[in-house]
């Protein structure tokens, strides 16, 4: 299967920022679209965009995707990265670790068989599947709740419940789905919706939070599952 | 690739054009006419993975509908797409693009575009602005080249631009000290970089120290409560308890 990652770097590493791909997932991707504004020390494999500071790692991410689907790249898998770092928060590395470990062998290797089942459209870190939905309101326990409602219904995006998606959007994924997606509703004018600068959905819901787990819910809502390693 | 009425500026045209430009990236930057962008899909894949391919901006004389504008703001995100502070310039011929132009890169988070009217800027003293700028008609595909080398001389617009016949010695000496300035100004930004860390890691220490002088402060009076206080015999003490409560200090039940 064809893979092409998507990575965004927003923090500048001291002596040049390097691919956050483990050597397995470098070697089996055919493309690394890197999405940062720092100098970057490139293998030759990568291409690299810069951004603006819009959406956070979301916004970073649709322009790769934007790009991918504009120069009309054919492949199968899309990785998506960021630099995880969370800095309002003391687990912001050992989320970063959690979060991709299975993108290292032998994680991997199971994960690019899982991958070639049918049903199966994302696989990510089995402990950062989540669901906010609690049945009884029929509502989502967090502050994005009325956005999410509203993209929802904007973009026809219903996935079965309880409406599970990837916390940390670092997941692997089938791309024609979300192709399927964005051929239709245009990457870049979602990205003008997302909120500027690091924003946080404490206490009040914003579209960048929202536009999280919607992405993922982009596949459930087309009849695949969500595969936890 | 089309390539049609390349314009190349010298980047440093854009510091004296009150633009604080990053002029180490690149020495030359090329301009390149929208609308000679045939197939936008190959053109943008061209350029993303060509390495070699030089630092461009875009002269945008297209029809400043969605669509247009969309492929603009797409341009921008190449890595060769030529900013100042990571904000893009754009070049425009009309003047009723402007609005638009900075309209959709606002939408995508440009905090500010540097539009600039390339008629005003061929029309205009760009002599005074910029010192002596040799001007060459139709060499190898390049249209003109606008580049800067010492003040001498002023002229009011291209047609009064004099013809330079033999700029060569100025152009490589120009280079060699674009390319000083490049390892020079890329010197300072690893400088500055270094400076920053340094500053956040000298903060920490400070916020270190504050904690340690602190704990050591609580030590002191600790010690001193002991000395003057703990030391003292439990028989004192009472006493000390009872003296109080003769004197009213204290009560005999809490």
């Amino acid at each position: 299967m064809k893979s092409v990652v998507i990575e965004y770097q927003y923090y500048k590493k001291q002596g040049g920022n390097k691919s956050l791909c483990s050597q397995e997932l470098t070697d089996i991707a055919s493309k690394r679209i890197v999405v940062t504004n720092h100098p970057f020390e490139d293998d030759g494999k990568s291409i690299i965009l810069n951004h603006t500071n819009q959406g956070k790692d979301l916004g970073g991410k649709l322009i790769g995707i934007d790009y991918l689907l504009n120069t009309n790249q054919e492949f199968d898998l899309l990785f998506l990265l960021h630099d995880k770092r969370s800095p309002h928060s003391p687990l912001g590395n050992f989320w970063f670790n959690e979060l991709t470990y299975i993108f290292q062998e032998p994680s991997l290797s199971i994960l690019l068989k899982e991958m070639n089942k049918p049903e199966i459209g994302v696989c990510c870190s089995k402990n950062y599947i989540k669901s906010e939905y609690v049945a009884s309101t029929k509502s989502f326990q967090t502050s994005n709740n009325e956005i999410l409602i509203q993209l929802m219904d904007a973009f026809k995006v219903y996935p079965p419940k309880p409406y599970s998606f990837v916390a940390g959007t670092m997941f692997c994924c089938k791309w024609n789905p979300l192709k399927e997606f964005f051929s239709k509703f245009d990457a870049m004018e979602i990205r003008s919706s997302l909120e500027k600068g690091n924003v946080q959905d404490i206490g009040m819901g914003t579209y960048t939070h929202s536009w999280e787990r919607i992405l993922p819910w982009i596949l459930t809502s087309q009849g695949f599952s969500i595969k936890g390693l | 690739m089309i390539l049609v009425n390349n314009i190349y500026l010298d980047s440093t045209l854009f510091e004296r054009y009150a633009f604080s430009f990053n002029s180490y990236r690149d020495n030359l930057v090329q301009l390149i006419r929208f609308s000679s962008i045939e197939n936008r899909s190959e053109w943008l894949t061209e350029v993303s993975n060509n390495v070699h391919f030089p630092s461009f901006s875009i002269l945008f004389d297209g029809e400043p509908n969605i669509e247009n504008l969309k492929w603009l703001v797409r341009f921008s995100y190449l890595l060769k797409f030529n900013k100042v502070n990571n904000l893009p310039i754009v070049f425009i011929e009309k003047s009723d693009c402007e609005a638009p132009v900075r309209e959709v890169f606002s939408r995508q988070g440009y905090h500010k575009t540097n539009i600039v009217n390339l008629k005003m800027l061929i029309t205009c003293k760009i002599g005074s602005l910029a010192g002596l700028v040799h001007y060459e008609e139709k060499i190898g595909g390049i249209d003109f080249i606008v580049n800067i080398i010492e003040p001498a001389f002023t002229f009011e617009g291209i047609a009064d631009c004099p013809r330079v016949v033999d700029y060569s010695v100025f152009f490589n000496t120009k280079m060699d000290i674009l390319q000083q300035l490049k390892s020079l100004n890329k010197i300072c930004a690893e400088q500055e970089a270094t400076i920053k860390d340094l500053s956040f890691e000298l903060e920490n220490q400070k916020k270190y120290l504050e904690i340690a002088l602190r704990q050591k402060e609580t030590e002191q009076i600790l010690e001193f409560y002991h000395q003057e206080y703990e030391v003292l015999p439990l028989w004192f003490k009472r006493l000390g308890h009872v003296v109080k409560i003769a004197l009213g200090r204290r009560k005999l039940v809490r």
